[in-house]
């Protein structure tokens, strides 16, 4: 078995984090540190800005028109958003999988792993794949068509193949945004087994919709809510046993038990 | 109680509308065929005279009556080609910018004076090419070419400011708009988490493009410049103001030449003979086919392409 590189403590959060798109205030200072090599949920109803904060950690938020950040994000205590922090190198410490399986459908199987990989070749980087879609569980199921469409794969391996994508830069850090919204209920357990097994590797950050789903995967768990203008702010984040069972604050308790979003 | 058998009428309705598509759709069958068939019927005195000699013989001698068209082909297909080569690569770059680049006060303005392009009448585009583009092409453009790719045969020779290439440039300026409006189109409909996917891979906006949005809008960019390489093989008054209308096969591209199109427009008039006539129709029957060939041509091309990636869809 080909292991993956030893895992690094990562630590990353944000300080006073405000995102805009245009006139739109969309996340309110937004202060929150993630725990290194373990899974933390963002939850919350729609709009209250948890996939806006996901796309602020790896400063994709930016790329739409209109689109700015104030505020720290730090990355081992590197703001990523001072002026001399290249986004490609962040990106390429700070993964992201996305919330409907995008393999590139002009690529094959074997080059949609390997598309971030811009330095190996060769031996070097045909091991590259197979280790990125052994850490996935897609290995067997794919390695004798390496060379054909990721179209003719079912959801859930898309799904995977997308991680395995995001994996084999060997980033530091992994985004998820509602990984597992497009996914049958099967393919969807896959994935969370999935999550679970990386989080001894990899600081993940999963944004979802599902309650039962963060109760699942999760170590620790944000809760976000927008306020009266819209904005997102952060509630409350703790331990993921502590938010569903001893929830401090009111709203939290409210959306936990359901009775609102 | 109502009966279900009562209302009979919605029925004829939609046999009569069945029938109306169905004629229209004969309507343009027939259209086709009458035109291929009465140019067919046209040709035959030429046809039976010269037989397919005309397709590869070099003489338009309208005196001595001797006709072959392959000067003719060679004009027409080659201009056009020179016009979806530097349409193809200048519309794909305009619609990359317009769809990924350009700040949206800049994409408007642009997309909008890309298609008042093609709104110009293409005898505008013709004086345009004769008064300032051939000058230029004599006193500049041809020069600066001879003295940097003069090795290459097709750059060799005196510039006339009339001919093969400024045919090319002019043409392709007619097409550029359609290359680039419906590429920019197709480009807009790839998914924004396809750029996402490949921006947070550590790609830069262009590696972007160039490895994952283009590829996957390739079938759909194919396809405009395909249509717009029909529009280039028929244009006819353009091409005749500024290729020089000189029947004859030459190597350099500056050389003047003529197309199908253009001498069925400056001769047309002056036919005075039937063989004359005839081999001009002729020439419109020759023209119908090499743009079904090239067409068709394209589209093996395409299909063999994308062969791959269609079958695992």
């Amino acid at each position: 078995m080909i292991e993956l590189a030893t895992p690094t403590r990562a630590s990353l959060e944000s300080r006073e984090l405000n995102a805009y798109y245009g006139d739109h205030h969309a996340l309110a200072d937004v202060t929150l540190a993630f725990r290194p090599l373990a899974v933390t949920a963002l939850i919350g109803p729609s709009g209250c800005g948890k996939t806006t904060f996901l796309r602020t950690l790896n400063r994709i938020h930016e790329i739409a028109s209109g689109a700015r950040v104030t505020g720290q994000v730090l990355l081992d205590e590197e703001n990523v958003y001072d002026p001399s922090v290249d986004p490609i190198a962040l990106r390429r410490r700070v993964g992201m999988v996305f919330q409907r399986p995008n393999p590139f459908p002009t690529l094959s199987i074997a080059d949609n792993v390997s598309s971030g990989l811009t330095k190996l070749r060769g031996e070097k980087r045909q091991e590259a794949v197979e280790r990125a879609l052994r850490a996935v569980g897609l290995w067997d199921e794919v390695s004798d068509r390496l060379r054909s469409s990721p179209l003719a794969l079912s959801g859930g391996q898309q799904q995977r193949l997308c991680m395995a994508r995001a994996l084999a830069v060997e980033p530091e850090v992994l985004l998820m945004d509602e990984p597992t919204s497009a996914l049958d209920p099967i393919s969807s357990a896959n994935i969370e087994e999935l999550i679970r097994r990386l989080s001894d590797r990899y600081t993940i950050v999963i944004v979802t919709h599902n309650m039962q789903q963060a109760a699942r995967v999760s170590d620790f768990t944000a809760f976000m809510l927008a306020d009266e203008s819209g904005s997102g702010r952060l509630i409350e984040s703790n331990e993921t046993n502590q938010i569903f069972f001893h929830p401090q604050d009111r709203r939290t308790e409210d959306y936990i038990s359901g009775r609102f979003g | 109680m109502r009966r279900l058998g009562a209302r009979t009428g919605s029925k004829i309705v939609d046999q009569i509308f069945v029938a109306v598509l169905l004629g229209a759709a004969i309507v343009f069958l027939a259209i086709i065929l009458g035109l291929a068939a009465s140019l067919v019927k046209g040709s035959l005195p030429s046809l039976r005279t010269f037989g397919f000699a005309f397709l590869w013989t070099s003489s338009w001698n309208p005196v001595t009556s001797i006709f072959g068209a392959l000067p003719l082909i060679y004009g027409t297909v080659i201009s056009s080609l020179i016009a979806t080569v530097l349409a193809g690569v200048f519309g794909i770059f305009a619609a990359v910018f317009l769809s990924d680049f350009a700040p949206a006060f800049l994409a408007r303005p642009l997309s909008f004076m890309i298609e008042l392009l093609a709104a110009v009448p293409s005898v505008v585009f013709g004086l345009w090419g004769l008064f300032v583009l051939a000058p230029a092409m004599r006193n500049t453009i041809d020069p600066a070419l001879q003295r940097t790719l003069g090795f290459l045969p097709i750059f060799s020779g005196p510039s006339y400011g009339v001919g093969l290439l400024t045919a090319g440039v002019i043409l392709a300026l007619m097409i550029i708009p359609t290359v680039t409006a419906i590429s920019r189109d197709v480009l807009t409909t790839i998914p924004a988490d396809q750029r996402e996917a490949s921006m947070s891979l550590g790609a830069t906006k262009w590696e972007t493009m160039m490895k994952v949005v283009v590829p996957a809008a390739r079938a759909g960019i194919f396809g405009a410049i395909i249509l717009a390489l029909g529009r280039a093989l028929g244009e006819t008054i353009a091409t005749t103001m500024v290729i020089g209308n000189r029947p004859e096969i030459a190597v350099s591209l500056f050389a003047p030449s003529y197309t199908l199109a253009s001498v069925i427009a400056n001769e047309f008039t002056e036919a005075t003979s039937d063989i004359y006539l005839s081999a001009l129709i002729e020439l419109g029957l020759l023209l119908l086919i090499v743009s079904v060939v090239v067409n068709a041509l394209a589209r093996i091309l395409m299909w063999s392409v994308f062969r791959g990636a269609r079958s695992a869809r």
